[in-house]
């Protein structure tokens, strides 16, 4: 996704208004001159004047420039499936995460996302519970990271 | 074949794993691992204390109790992690003093209601510390320099409301002197202040004796008094602010056991009683005095009590100071 | 430091157990640091609890080793798969890529290793001279000159984000920005959380870098502008140390440059490790004859930063032996087992017990000298990491992107954080905002705010009293003479050519 400097640049000053808007909800302490707001107050400062520069950048370089260019996805469908499964399944992993514990949602995780990156079936079944079950011991029970073990609770 | 003999090993396995859960109502708590949780980093005095009892713990009820710091905040994010914790016995955590801080402070999600008290192990008062050269013959001799001199002495120690800044301000206040005569510079907890104590930027660092001891030591810092009512065992030579400056104020940041509201009452028992063992474990007393830690323990109604006063006191002091919302 | 001490010491450190404890905490270093993912300060948190059960100077040995390892290893999934693996060696994670893209991976890995492994040396050395000294210069160090080395390393950004400065500043302050997220210190209150209990604890970089450069490149392994074409980048020849002593006659200054910043940088409470790969980086280039080679893949400004990064590794631990102030969380965790050893950090510790910080530091010596076998071994591992087809590496890596992610806090916020951050920092990528400054801002945004509010507050609002003490004055100077020079040279650069001239450089992205 490429967006054009005409958009970013006025996006990054409104942004810095926004931030400085927020900064300034920033509940003030009596007796405190310099607090919190500050630091906020120089960066959304900041944000202005760089968005001022891009943009001022972005209409010098000529108006020829989609505003977004979506080009570099245009890719076979396998490609887009991967890259929706790679955030869309951690995103669905989040909220599966306890009830199904680590174990079976990573190898599902992976093993999708092995298939369909053109993985073959054998590879796939052999690989995704090995390197799952792996990570999964040498956390929980060697470094003692606290992964819920879920649905496989009984078994591991 | 083979699979699905494996298949059936391996739901008869859960499946007895799962008769075994139902029945831990019945059995004897601990049944399983129980998770202590530390609002505070791994390596700083809290954990270190927390995991030594913890260790003590699973010695004592032979199933693992496994640390786990959850930070962030000023430690709220793990304080609220023990208060919303299922009230199972499985969930405990170490808390300390700040969790009696938040609700005045107008930072949601904790207040002495959120737990079930198990007991204090450790209280430590706070001290006064200036630099080694700054001249200053007593604790006396520095209240008199930030009464002659209002807006000139600047102190540090931690965040402006943490307790570091709440027992030098509040010391002040008792005194009757407005506690901006000195000038509290916010600090992200005692390290930085007293690097900045060390190079001269500051003139007070009010920190446990404890931190401060390698620089004292070291002949760059020197600890002035105890903001406490009577002196340390560890440090028997540091005076009070009460014997120096006859004032009735000791903020004692603690440490303590405690779990969610609404702990099974056995559970409750059954750790209040190991902690007083372990309290009075020779071994775990010299590894506390090891580190400047005191051993201070309190059942579990005394810490109750202890805790609601000091989120009483401190209320009372955050007002004065203007940082209660 | 007499020979006796010296004899001592020696007896201390070549014991069974700490040898074992050396060895062993270099292979779990090693392991951790090269999993992808997973960090330096990770590795050393995760080994807190096994330390209870050991006796003082194996327990310090096995994490002196460990983050040794770690932090030079970390560089391994850096340079192979652009994860940098400490927020020091973000600094020069797209120069190492390059070099895998451009089939020097093996090249790239030595040089990681090869330097890591002398400039540490060199540092312990120092440290073993002139540690009690360091530590009391050290210590004269006040908000007012933090501020400015903050500043300082700010600027850097301005070297490394290539020739579009503006692009890279606005990822300098998004780093600073998202650095401000939280329970505020000066005031308590809680900032930009939008009421979630998570945030108010802030965000911490591991996630975000994790996010940033793996994610991002994942996501971007998927569409029609991939970096390393359909395959995996071409290992070239592995032989490891191949040619390192040509480099090094060919840059000696880099080298003697970066260990010494690293090892006078590193003994700063709190801002030293971090901040000297990226000074190093930043004066590397500055005193580069071919500054225009950097970012390609050019093996100078990497040679400078890595020696820097693990040189500064060792003299973390002198505030930390001397005065018992932990710079990091590395040497705060030591600190604490220490303690716990009866084993009390302090200057009398240095008179009454002078062996024991020379234990520490000659495992330090060890611990380095490990890195040479080790390294070896791991440089020629490494040709399995990039012939393991795409389709199996991929997922693998992003189980260990989650569980990286999940480890700082045990908690999923982490994993939301790096999702986040791998969708952002894609989409700033393909616009040409830089990610490196991100993590630069992230780190040290804490620092320059905390410093400048506390100085503030300290000279009650007098920007005079920046200059009021004599090192703060130099350095403030310094920093100052600093952006004269770069706006008069971007004036004169502007002058010799037309606007816009910088726009080839991001378009190949």
């Amino acid at each position: 996704m490429k967006i054009s400097d005409r958009i970013t640049g006025p996006a990054l000053s409104l942004f810095g208004v926004a931030v400085i808007v927020g900064a300034m909800q920033l509940p003030t302490v009596p007796g405190v001159r310099f607090g919190a707001d500050l630091m906020p107050m120089l960066v959304g400062i900041g944000f202005i004047g760089l968005g001022i520069a891009i943009s001022v950048g972005g209409f010098i370089a000529g108006g020829d420039q989609k505003l977004i260019d979506l080009s570099e996805w245009r890719v076979p469908w396998r490609k887009k499936a991967a890259a929706f499964w790679t955030l869309g399944g951690l995103v669905l992993g989040i909220f599966v995460f306890h009830a199904v514990g680590f174990p079976l949602y990573a190898f599902v995780y992976m093993a999708v996302l092995m298939l369909l990156m053109g993985a073959s079936w054998p590879v796939t079944v052999i690989i995704s519970p090995t390197v799952v079950l792996l990570l999964y011991f040498g956390f929980s029970k060697g470094l003692l990271v606290p992964l819920p073990a879920g649905l496989l609770g009984g078994i591991l | 074949m083979k699979t699905t003999l494996k298949t059936l090993v391996h739901t008869t396995v859960a499946a007895a794993a799962l008769l075994g859960l139902a029945g831990a109502a019945h059995a004897e708590w601990p049944e399983r691992a129980v998770t202590v949780i530390v609002p505070w980093s791994a390596g700083g005095g809290t954990d270190a204390t927390a995991r030594a009892v913890a260790a003590d713990l699973e010695e004592k009820f032979g199933q693992p109790f496994n640390v786990v710091n959850r930070t962030g905040g000023g430690g709220l994010v793990g304080h609220s992690a023990i208060a919303n914790a299922k009230p199972d016995g499985y969930t405990i955590g170490v808390i300390t003093i700040e969790s009696t801080m938040y609700e005045t402070q107008g930072l949601p999600g904790v207040n002495p209601d959120s737990y079930d008290y198990v007991g204090r192990y450790n209280a430590d008062a706070i001290g006064i510390n200036v630099q080694a050269d700054a001249g200053y013959a007593g604790v006396e001799a520095l209240i008199e320099d930030v009464k002659a001199n209002p807006g000139t002495i600047t102190a540090s120690g931690a965040n402006r409301g943490g307790l570091s800044h709440l027992a030098w301000a509040g010391l002040l206040n008792k005194l009757g002197i407005a506690p901006d005569a000195s000038i509290w510079v916010a600090s992200d907890g005692s390290a930085p202040a007293l690097q900045q104590l060390a190079a001269g930027a500051i003139d007070v660092v009010s920190t446990s004796p404890a931190e401060a001891r390698s620089l004292v030591e070291a002949g760059e810092v020197a600890t002035l008094a105890l903001i406490a009512d009577e002196r340390s065992p560890l440090f028997p030579d540091i005076p009070t602010t009460t014997e120096a400056l006859d004032v009735e104020w000791s903020p004692m940041p603690f440490r303590g056991l405690a779990g969610p509201a609404g702990l099974p009452a056995e559970t409750v028992e059954a750790l209040e009683a190991a902690l007083q063992e372990i309290c009075n474990d020779p071994e775990f007393k010299s590894f506390m005095s090891s580190r400047g830690f005191s051993v201070a323990y309190q059942d579990s109604a005394t810490f109750k009590q202890t805790v609601y006063s000091d989120y009483e006191g401190l209320a009372e002091t955050m007002k004065v100071l203007g940082l209660a919302k | 430091m007499s020979a006796d001490t010296l004899l001592q010491a020696l007896t201390i450190v070549l014991q069974t157990d700490v040898l074992l404890a050396i060895l062993l905490g270099a292979v779990y270093g090693l392991f951790i640091g090269a999993l992808p993912g997973l960090t330096a300060t990770m590795s050393t948190a995760l080994l807190v609890p096994i330390t209870f059960y050991m006796a003082p100077v194996p327990a310090i040995a096995l994490i002196v080793s460990s983050t040794a390892m770690a932090i030079s290893a970390g560089d391994m999934p850096g340079t192979l798969l652009r994860i940098p693996g400490t927020p020091a060696s973000a600094a020069y994670t797209d120069e190492s890529y390059q070099m895998t893209l451009k089939g020097e991976a093996s090249t790239a890995l030595s040089i990681g290793f090869f330097f890591s492994a002398m400039g540490g040396l060199v540092g312990a050395m120092v440290l073993l001279v002139t540690g009690p000294l360091l530590a009391k210069v050290s210590l004269n160090f006040s908000s007012f000159e933090f501020f400015w080395l903050a500043v300082l390393g700010l600027l850097t950004c301005a070297l490394v984000s290539g020739a579009d400065a503006a692009r890279g500043f606005t990822s300098l302050l998004f780093g600073i920005l998202i650095a401000t997220v939280g329970l505020d210190i000066t005031t308590g209150s809680p900032r930009f959380v939008f009421g979630q209990m998570e945030l108010m604890g802030g965000v911490s970089f591991i996630p975000v870098m994790i996010g940033m450069f793996a994610f991002s490149e994942i996501l971007r392994g998927f569409t029609t502008n991939q970096s390393g074409g359909e395959e995996m980048p071409k290992l070239g020849k592995i032989v490891p140390f191949q040619g390192i002593f040509g480099l090094f006659r060919k840059y000696p200054f880099s080298f003697v440059r970066g260990a010494s910043l690293g090892t006078a940088v590193g003994a700063l409470p709190g801002v030293g490790g971090d901040l000297a790969a990226w000074i190093a980086y930043g004066m590397s280039k500055r005193f580069s004859k071919t500054p225009e080679k950097y970012g390609t893949g050019h093996p100078e400004g990497l040679i400078e930063s890595t020696s820097s990064n693990n040189a500064g590794l060792s003299s973390a631990w002198i505030p930390a032996l001397v005065f018992g102030i932990p710079g990091d969380a590395v040497t705060a965790i030591a600190v604490g087992v220490l303690f716990m050893k009866g084993v009390n950090p302090g200057p009398r510790l240095f008179v009454e017990n002078p062996s024991m910080p020379t234990a520490i530091i000659m495992c330090f010596f060890l611990a380095n000298l490990l890195l040479f076998p080790l390294g070896f071994v791991a440089i020629k591992l490494a040709r399995h990491v990039l012939s393991i087809p795409r389709s199996v590496i991929v997922p693998i890596i992003l189980v260990c992107c989650f569980l990286g992610s999940y480890a700082v806090n045990n908690t999923l916020f982490g994993v939301w954080i790096m999702l986040i951050a791998g969708a952002v920092g894609y989409v700033m990528e393909r616009n040409g905002f830089p990610i490196a400054p991100v993590i630069l801002g992230l780190v040290l945004g804490p620092v320059l705010e905390r410093n400048f509010i506390m100085s503030m507050q300290i000279s009650g609002g007098n920007l005079l009293g920046f200059f009021e003490r004599p090192i703060a004055a130099f350095l403030g100077v310094v920093v100052c003479l600093i952006l004269v020079a770069t706006v008069v040279r971007s004036i004169l650069y502007f002058r010799r050519t037309e606007p816009g001239g910088g726009d080839a450089v991001h378009e190949a992205q």
